[in-house]
């Protein structure tokens, strides 16, 4: 389904500030596979979300999602194929618009959209029927400004919204982090049941350890703008957060050692 | 819930007041715990201030009864109001309590054993086990393994029974070409022997001895010991909640020794351990050092910060004052002003208090051992880097077993 060939990104090049973000990355995700990508700070997830959904074109490399070479589509253009929520949840909704018709643009998402009314009866019964397995109570509310809900209402509406047509690809860029732990925890549950349900093929970055056990079938850990492990399988069956933490220990001790410490090895390590 | 906490000797009182349910049962519960990790193994609950308990509060005591009444400590509730007491009674742990209540007082150390004050570190010195000296056999040429010149020829098989002691490069497996990948630090110990393979598992792997079955490690480098150790005893640090640098212990064992080399075993509870692993097998080297900058790093891991989490740590080695071969290219010094040189490993586990008084070195490694799976395997060093340094490694309290050396062969069998 999605199909990244030694993608390369380097921002600022050849300046005090150039940060080579991506280095030759290579992914392969089947259809309906859930991918959670860890990482240090500074590792490259979001910037590797970024790449895939158009942000910012890539120096080298491919991207092909669901059989198109999008590597040189527009943000635009990909967005027919990628549903997308962010880590604020004032992002990727239109404040002053009512629920309904945030909706209503979602349902519409890659299609033309006419002059005609994009709301009537059915379609706002379709809406308030969707709405209600949130079990947010927003049914009712279908036209209150979408800026007047909680973050953890908005966030959850977000991915609604960006679910609506079954995208080819969602991408989830830490997108319950700024959530109180109560919100963070129902919007956890809906991208679940969501993604089982559609049986969709999902990025989702994290930070959470307990997140990417608990969730996806495959762990990549990033670090420095490539791959670091790679978890499927049995692997990714027996791992728990403490193996996830531990494997980040090791990146940590890797980075600090140093001239100075391979000094000190060699003089007390028999 | 308030608790107050008395200390009494080498037993802490708590007095408690309010409500032992399940809202307050974890914060109960901690307050015990906090009190076993500080090295008291025998509490008294002092409950008569408490009017309620409920099954959340009875778990609290049950569980802290059973681990402290494990490692030889105990736990008694005191003078209970009228409630606790009728509810103890009503399910059946007044009795056990109130017998744990009346035996609670810490056993006075025998009469035999020895309180040994010596600078930071104090040793509870039981009698001598009468073993005669153990005997030590080194294996293999370290500086040319590491310098990436391991071949087939460099490994041997070796067996790790009760009374035999280990460390070095290792793995288990049939032979050089099944283990090629996987030499890693290993530990042997009191019937036990575990292998850390340098392959991102972090895992240690081990076997204990069990009928006919032996640990068996397949070695490039090696020093095994042989024979029962013959000191024994408890130490701690003299300053009320302060650790010990592994170098002023070793420093006081080697003034507890009469030979100038011995071999030395602890079972300890620990603070911040330094050391390093393997993380590629040095038999893939490929004739390259494994210290070379900046290949190292994906070839060693080693410990460049403190860590604050607490654990127990089963160690093994050698120490001596006098490096000479065939030993010397096995040892390294303990510490910078050190005059004792050492090679030590350390099998780390979750932590569990250390049972008090004497202590049968093969039982406690294996009741370590089938408590909790080994965190880490590392081969113990001091960071004394100048600035960066972290310093050694830190030990609160525990067990040691000591023997002098009497003669250090090369090659094993």
């Amino acid at each position: 389904m999605l199909e990244l060939r030694d993608v390369r990104r380097t921002f600022h090049p050849s300046t005090p500030n150039e940060v080579r973000a991506l280095q030759g990355v290579s992914i392969d995700l089947q259809p309906g596979s859930f991918l959670i990508i860890i990482g240090t700070n500074g590792s490259g997830k979001s910037t590797l979300l970024n790449a895939v959904a158009g942000t910012f074109f890539v120096d080298s490399g491919t991207i092909r999602l669901a059989g198109h070479d999008i590597t040189r589509w527009p943000e635009h253009r990909r967005a027919a194929l990628i549903g997308r929520v962010f880590q604020n949840p004032f992002s990727g909704t239109a404040p002053n618009m009512t629920i309904a018709e945030n909706l209503a643009l979602a349902a519409r998402r890659g299609q033309p959209r006419g002059f005609g009314p994009a709301l009537d009866r059915r379609v706002r019964q379709e809406f308030r029927d969707r709405i209600r397995t949130l079990n947010m109570g927003l049914e009712d509310r279908l036209d209150n400004a979408i800026g007047s809900l909680s973050g953890g209402q908005r966030q959850a509406l977000t991915l609604l919204m960006a679910t609506w047509r079954k995208p080819d690809l969602l991408l989830l860029d830490e997108h319950t982090a700024a959530l109180d732990p109560k919100s963070a925890d129902q919007v956890i549950r809906l991208t679940d049941e969501l993604i089982r349900r559609d049986r969709l093929t999902t990025l989702m970055v994290t930070h959470s350890m307990q997140q990417a056990v608990n969730l996806g079938d495959r762990i990549v850990m990033m670090h420095r703008g490539q791959i670091l492990h790679d978890l499927q399988g049995p692997d990714r069956s027996r791992a728990r957060p403490e193996d996830l933490l531990s494997r980040f220990e090791q990146v940590r001790r890797r980075e600090q050692m140093d001239a100075n410490v391979a000094a000190l090895l060699q003089r007390s390590y028999v | 819930m308030e608790i107050q906490k008395v200390q009494q000797a080498e037993l802490v009182e708590l007095w408690l007041k309010g409500r032992l349910d399940a809202e307050w049962s974890e914060f109960v519960a901690s307050a015990i715990d906090e009190v076993i990790r500080a090295g008291c193994h025998h509490v008294e609950l002092h409950m008569g201030s408490v009017h309620y308990i409920s099954s959340a509060g009875i778990r609290v005591l049950v569980k802290h009864h059973r681990a402290l009444h494990g490692i030889r400590g105990s736990l008694s509730v005191v003078s209970p109001s009228e409630q606790v007491d009728g509810i103890l009674r009503m399910v059946g742990l007044a009795n056990i309590v109130k017998q744990a209540r009346q035996a609670a007082k810490p056993v006075a150390p025998a009469a035999t054993v020895r309180e040994v004050h010596d600078g930071a570190v104090v040793l509870e010195v039981q009698p001598s086990s009468g073993a005669t000296a153990m005997r030590v056999s080194v294996h293999g040429a370290p500086e040319r393994v590491l310098l990436g010149g391991a071949s087939a020829a460099d490994c041997r098989t070796l067996q790790f029974p009760a009374e035999t002691w280990g460390l070095g490069i290792g793995a288990m497996g049939s032979g050089y070409a099944d283990c090629e990948s996987r030499f890693g630090e290993f530990f042997a110990l009191g019937g036990a022997a575990a292998t850390l393979a340098p392959d991102g598992s972090q895992v240690p792997d081990y076997v204990l001895a069990a009928g006919s079955l032996q640990p068996t490690v397949q070695a490039l480098t090696a020093i095994r010991g042989t024979g029962r150790f013959q000191d024994h005893g408890r130490f701690r640090a003299s300053a009320e909640s302060g650790g010990l640098a592994l170098s002023e212990l070793l420093e006081s064992f080697a003034r507890q020794c009469s030979a100038p080399t011995f071999a030395v075993a602890l079972a300890a509870e620990t603070g911040c351990i330094v050391g390093a692993q393997l993380t590629r097998s040095p038999a893939l080297l490929g004739g390259s050092s494994l210290f070379e900058f900046p290949a190292v790093r994906d070839r060693m891991s080693f410990t460049t910060e403190r860590g604050t989490e607490r654990s127990t740590a089963l160690l093994c080695g050698i120490v001596t004052r006098e490096p000479s071969a065939p030993l010397r290219a096995h040892v390294r010094p303990v510490a910078e002003g050190s005059s004792l040189h050492a090679h030590i490993h350390a099998l780390v586990l979750p932590y569990r208090p250390v049972q008090q008084g004497a202590l049968d070195l093969g039982t406690a490694v294996r009741q370590f051992l089938e408590s909790a799976l080994p965190t880490s395997l590392l081969h113990l060093m001091a960071d004394d880097r100048p600035y960066e340094g972290i310093g050694q490694t830190e030990l609160f309290r525990g067990a040691y077993w000591l023997s002098p050396v009497e003669r250090i062969e090369e090659g094993l069998p």
